[in-house]
């Protein structure tokens, strides 16, 4: 037998020690039942006692930050929140008034003011970190929680918001302790593995009509099965590929287990097979790919190429897209035949997912991002709204969405094309996108032909606001830059 | 040396017979596996025999022989030496001692 690949279940370092001359002594002959056995439990005592160091991880160095830049920016993104928390008083007063006039007796604001409140909460947690992510992961299980708490009370019965207090809790700790560098990563893993198991079969015990049993040690089984597969990623330098074809392989076990268990009949088990089947099939020519290219196998090289945009990686990470694309959208496809319903609803995933990987592709192929997402996004989003009004009834309401949000990608244009006179950009290409919204506009609706009217008012304004520019430059004597502040989303180079 | 430093642990038997393997020759893994098996009519199994190597390595009993070919040839150490000479004085006095026993008990083996 072959038993070269057992050789996997040893630790990184022993690996990059003796793997060369351990493959050699193994092909010398084949390896019996009992070697392999030989072999797993010194895996194991290599794991518990390991006799090699591990290798020097050389640092990656820090990428120099200049400390104005990065105080100019955190201003950026302070200004952005408390924006957002004004708007947020704003319109929640709004809709606190709306409702305390025309419906008094049912408060319906608290639930737009929760949600919204969560998401505030979420931004401020980013925007003045604390632990990097910590605080923002305490603010949001506080509110969450306590906006459960008070559904629970006020609507009654069982006290079932007991449950996401104690489940999300148990991830609050554990993100808390290795925040503040009790326990590792893994260790959190397991932590949080531990007591979400010890809850699963408790709920079968305390909860009436909780699903049974079997179902909550198959569920434990699939948690546990992630651990593993983490700590082989850990230890033993497992790729997220292989890692991912052990869960897989794990998950299907339990799941088909659960299938032939469960008495509601039919074999649900064939979905998730198919949809993680077709990623994994994606996965691993994305990987396969990688190695080809660097003599790596690592996933690590693609994170390497999402950060250097300055190399031909993003097309190659753009190229992986399409790849996972395709194979995702023909697992749903697959799906969708597999189904008995007759309707073709996989067309709305596969429609979501193609918006995407247009937008990606804007990111990627134009030198400005920011513009080139929108812009494709623009593009995307309008063929969508034609080819959905292609399938349904009535006139062609498209024109209007997508007119407005061509406007407002004109004026976006015209901010991230003119760095130093962003506003004046803004007005001149939103200006010229608007005078030709209205030209078209009349040329489709027909007479009478007042949508004429406001292109010189646009037309005069946009020359007052260059003319404004100018002065001012002549007043501070220098660049218009010092009354108009620079955004400039390019890559520097372009 | 002391026993802390040739305390291998439950490889202790394995890695005397690769100290007696190499202190013949330098060999490589397999050629030691086969060697073991030849003169102590022990196999040992491919994990435990690198469990083995690693701790001898470990304690500088024995090294690695600079080579081009993938199969890594070890060879003993001054020290490997002399542990493998303590042990089989330990062995020796062991085994002496069991034999007087054995004559004094006047008994004929069966």
């Amino acid at each position: 037998m072959n038993a070269s690949w057992m050789l996997h279940l040893y630790p990184k370092s022993w690996r990059a020690r003796y793997e060369g001359e351990f493959r050699a002594m193994l092909a010398e002959n084949s390896v019996s039942l009992a070697e392999m056995t030989d072999i797993a439990l010194g895996a194991l005592d290599a794991h518990l006692r390991p006799q090699v160091p591990g290798p020097d991880v050389p640092e990656t160095p820090a990428r120099p930050v200049d400390p104005a830049e990065a105080a100019r920016r955190r201003a950026r993104f302070q200004a952005v929140f408390f924006a957002h928390l004004a708007l947020f008083i704003a319109v929640n007063m709004i809709l606190l008034i709306i409702n305390a006039i025309f419906t008094p007796s049912n408060w319906w604001f608290l639930y737009p003011l929760w949600g919204w409140g969560m998401v505030l909460t979420l931004h401020a947690g980013l925007t003045f970190p604390w632990r990097v992510l910590f605080g923002a992961h305490l603010g949001l299980y506080a509110l969450l929680n306590a906006g459960l708490i008070a559904i629970n009370v006020h609507v009654g019965g069982a006290a079932w918001s007991i449950w996401p207090v104690i489940t999300l809790g148990v991830f609050l700790l554990t993100h808390g302790l290795m925040s503040f560098g009790r326990i590792t990563l893994f260790q959190a893993h397991v932590m949080a593995t531990a007591f979400a198991c010890l809850e699963l079969l408790l709920i079968p015990l305390l909860v009436d009509g909780a699903d049974g049993f079997l179902e909550m040690v198959s569920l434990a089984g699939q948690l546990w099965i992630l651990v593993l597969a983490h700590w082989l990623m850990r230890t033993c330098g497992w790729s997220l590929f292989r890692a991912q074809m052990l869960t897989f392989a794990g998950f299907m076990a339990l799941l088909l287990l659960s299938n032939v268990i469960d008495d509601s009949g039919g074999w649900w088990v064939q979905y998730p097979f198919v949809v993680w089947g077709m990623f994994l099939v994606a996965h691993g020519i994305v990987h396969y790919r990688v190695a080809r290219w660097s003599g790596s196998s690592r996933e690590a090289m693609m994170l390497d190429q999402l950060g250097d945009r300055n190399s031909k990686r993003p097309q190659r990470t753009l190229g992986m897209h399409l790849y996972v694309f395709l194979f995702g959208a023909a697992a749903v496809a697959i799906l969708n035949l597999m189904d008995d319903t007759e309707t073709w609803w996989a067309i709305w995933p596969i429609g979501g997912w193609l918006i995407l990987l247009v937008i990606h592709t804007g990111v990627v192929m134009l030198p400005n991002r920011l513009l080139g997402a929108h812009l494709f996004a623009w593009i995307a989003g309008s063929a969508a709204l034609v080819a959905i009004d292609a399938g349904t009834a009535g006139g062609p309401w498209w024109y209007w969405p997508i007119a407005a949000w061509g406007i407002v990608v004109a004026a976006h244009a015209g901010v991230l094309l003119f760095p130093t006179r962003p506003y004046l950009g803004m007005h001149v290409l939103g200006g010229i996108a608007l005078s030709l919204f209205l030209v078209m506009t009349d040329l489709v609706t027909g007479p009478p032909t007042w949508w004429y009217f406001p292109i010189p008012v646009i037309v005069i304004s946009m020359i007052l606001h260059f003319g404004l520019t100018l002065d001012l430059n002549a007043v501070t004597g220098g660049s218009s830059s010092h009354r108009e502040p620079q955004r400039d989303g390019s890559r520097g180079s372009s | 040396l002391n026993r802390k430093q040739i305390d291998l642990g439950r490889f202790a038997e394995p890695a005397l017979l690769i100290l007696i393997s190499l202190a013949e020759q330098p060999r490589h893994g397999y050629a030691m596996m086969e060697d073991i098996a030849g003169f102590a009519g022990v196999r040992l199994g491919p994990g435990t025999m690198y469990g083995a190597i690693a701790r001898l390595e470990k304690q500088q009993f024995i090294e690695a022989v600079p080579s081009t070919d993938r199969r890594q040839p070890y060879r003993l150490t001054g020290a490997g030496l002399a542990a493998l000479q303590e042990q089989l004085d330990n062995i020796n006095a062991v085994a002496e001692a069991g034999m007087q026993r054995v004559r004094q008990s006047g008994q004929e083996p069966s």
